[in-house]
Parts: structure tokens; sequence; C-alpha cells
């Protein structure tokens, strides 16, 4: 039987894209109100692409294979069948006891509960029991408009950010009606969602470091 | 019940992570390389330590008397420091193309790029931008103290 070839693969592109995909979920999970705090051992997005790609290509971890009936392995391809290896593992590990989730910290109390270790916060699947309450409505409310306020100095991007962050609102109005609405370009808008990104990503990474302080 | 709302839960973080990463998926080679740049991430340091890890992976097959996948072996040759041209000549090929893929997409100006003066003195600039420039400004100096504190 003759191996797969990946040469047409851009191995480099993979990773970095993976990473990309990692940060976006870390973002999104502050985003939905939670913060994590990396403990020991916990791995940070570079680390999880890394690890997702890796598993592909060793030969001892049976639980991601390129097979057959996928047909030749592309950039494109390989991609799109790590990402959804990562989305499970990212969760996966986000349940697991190596995290625990701060839950909203900007409430009081946020921090009081202590678990055996001395450390404070619950973990996701805690986390999951409060989601759907009405306190846990309010305080992800009090999460998005401290999002939000991060904006007070980019006022060109709060309303954009607003429709991003707010899942109702998404999918409202194309890139194009944004562009009208607000009396710009189409190429403006797509640049001022990047640079949304961009900063909701910052934050992320401050509040992971001002996290990892308390670990 | 848990296990539902833990699964509601996921699902949201999901959803929002696709909202987020909307546009990623256009995003250039060069592009996505600048976009871990911004967020703290040096991209060739991430390829290097993937790099050490894939051959490290390798190593172990070998001193476990195992062959080592031709996926593995070219995962490890595409992922090689730029110093280092890969044996196998269609990986050196490639190896070569996405090295002058990177020169080439540095000067893929976008087409309808404007330019615009701002002047800090009268304040054409936003708050933002200002402190971006207030930054770089510190960084240069600072690399320069250094520097003539070396030479010193």
């Amino acid at each position: 039987m003759t191996e797969i070839s990946f040469a047409a693969v851009d191995f480099e592109e993979v990773l970095g894209r993976l990473t990309l995909h990692a940060q976006n979920l870390g973002a999104a999970l502050v985003c939905v109100g939670l913060d994590e705090r990396v403990l020991r051992g916990g791995e940070s997005a570079a680390d999880l692409a890394q690890n997702t790609l890796l598993k592909l290509l060793n030969p001892q971890d049976t639980t991601v294979r390129w097979s057959d009936d996928r047909g030749q392995p592309t950039t494109a391809g390989v991609l799109a069948y790590l990402q959804k290896v990562l989305d499970r593992d990212f969760l996966d590990l986000k349940k697991s006891s190596l995290y625990k989730t701060t839950v909203y910290p900007d409430s009081e109390g946020a921090d009081a509960e202590e678990d055996e270790d001395g450390e404070g916060g619950i973990t996701l699947d805690q986390m999951a029991v409060v989601f759907d309450t009405p306190e846990g409505e309010t305080l992800r409310r009090e999460r998005v408009q401290w999002i939000l306020k991060q904006f007070d100095a980019e006022p060109e991007l709060l309303e954009i950010a607003k429709l991003q962050i707010d899942a109702s609102g998404y999918n409202a109005f194309s890139n194009q009606e944004l562009a009208q609405l607000l009396d710009t370009t189409v190429r403006d808008i797509e640049n001022r969602k990047k640079r949304i990104k961009r900063i909701l990503k910052k934050l992320v990474a401050a509040r992971g470091a001002e996290e990892a302080k308390h670990v | 019940m848990s296990k539902r709302k833990t699964e509601r839960l996921l699902e949201e973080i999901r959803r929002m992570a696709e909202r987020l990463g909307g546009g990623d998926s256009a995003l250039s080679r060069e592009e996505v390389r600048n976009e871990l740049r911004e967020t703290g991430i040096d991209p060739d340091e991430l390829k290097t330590r993937f790099h050490e890890a894939a051959k490290r992976l390798a190593e172990r097959e070998r001193l476990a008397n195992r062959i080592v996948p031709l996926s593995l072996k070219q995962a490890i040759d595409a992922t090689r420091p730029g110093d280092q041209v890969p044996n196998d000549p269609e990986a050196a090929r490639l190896f070569a193309e996405r090295w002058l893929d990177k020169f080439r997409s540095l000067f893929a100006l976008p087409a309808d790029l404007e330019v615009a003066r701002a002047y800090r003195k009268s304040e054409d600039l936003s708050k933002t931008d200002q402190m971006d420039l207030d930054q770089l400004e510190e960084e240069l100096k600072e690399k320069v103290k250094k520097e003539n504190e070396r030479k010193a």
C-alpha cells in the first residue's frame, strides 16, 4: 500500500491558520462571558494548533487520520479537517480540570469560591448550569458592555463591534448595507472588522496574562 | 440535563468563534503571518517550534525501530529554517517557491490604497494612532540607547 503524500500541503500555513482559529475560540470564550485561567499544564492557542497538527502526523495516535476517501491532501482540505479536530479538542480541554473558568470576573464575589487546591473559579461544565439563568443573562450583558467600553477611543468601530458581539444583530446587515448606512466603502467596513478582531484578541491575551498572575 | 446545558454553552462559543473568524479564510499567507504578529506570536518562531517537535517525533520512531511516515518527513522538510534546503528535490522546489512568495506578497498593495497626511502636532491623528506612534518612538529610543550602550 502506498503512503499518502502531503507534498502539496503548506504545513506552515496550516499551522498559522489553525493558531488563528484557536485564538478565535479563546476570544469567543471571553465574549460569551467567561475568562479562562490556564493552569499548570494548560495550553495556549499556539500549543493547541501545534498539537492538533502533530496528531495528524503521529503514527502512534490513531484518533486523527487522513483517510483515502478524503482524496489527495491539500492545504485547504487539511486545514478544514484539523479545524474540526481543534474545535473538539479545545472544548474538551476547557472542560478538563486543567482549566478553571472565572465566572463573570466583573461581578462581585466571582473569585470568592475556592476549590480544594485553594484556587477560585469553576469548570466549564459547572459554568453551563449558571449560563441560562436570568442571573447569567444579566452578567453576560455586563460582559458585553465591558467589551464595548474598550472601543470608547474608537467610535467608528463601536457600531460594528456591537453587531459582531450581539448574536441577534450579526447577520442583520451585509457589509454593503453597513457601508451605505455608515456612508463609507465596503473595504473600509472590512478593515474595521479586522481592527475589531485584533482588539478583541489583544483583550483576550491581556486578560489571560492578568489571570495567569493569579494562578 | 447538565450535559445538554454544557452543549448549548459550547455551541454558543462555537458560533461566536465563527463570527469572530469571519473573513480569516480570505487572508493571504502573509496576512495570516501579520495577524499572528499582531497578537504577539512570531510566525517564524511558531514554525521553528513545530519543526523541532516534529523532528523529536521522528526521532522517537527511529529509536523504537519503526518507520517514519512520509507525511511526517514531508512536514519536517517543509518547515525547515530558511537556510536549510530539503534533500528531496520536489520538497526543495516547493520550499523555494514558498520562500519566494514571501517577497512577492510583501509588495501586493491593495488596489484602492489611499494616502492621507496626518500631523501629530496639529492633532490630525486619532488617539490610538497617536499612542501607537508614541510606543514606536519609545521602542526606537530604547533600541538606540541599548545599541549605544553595547558599543560603549
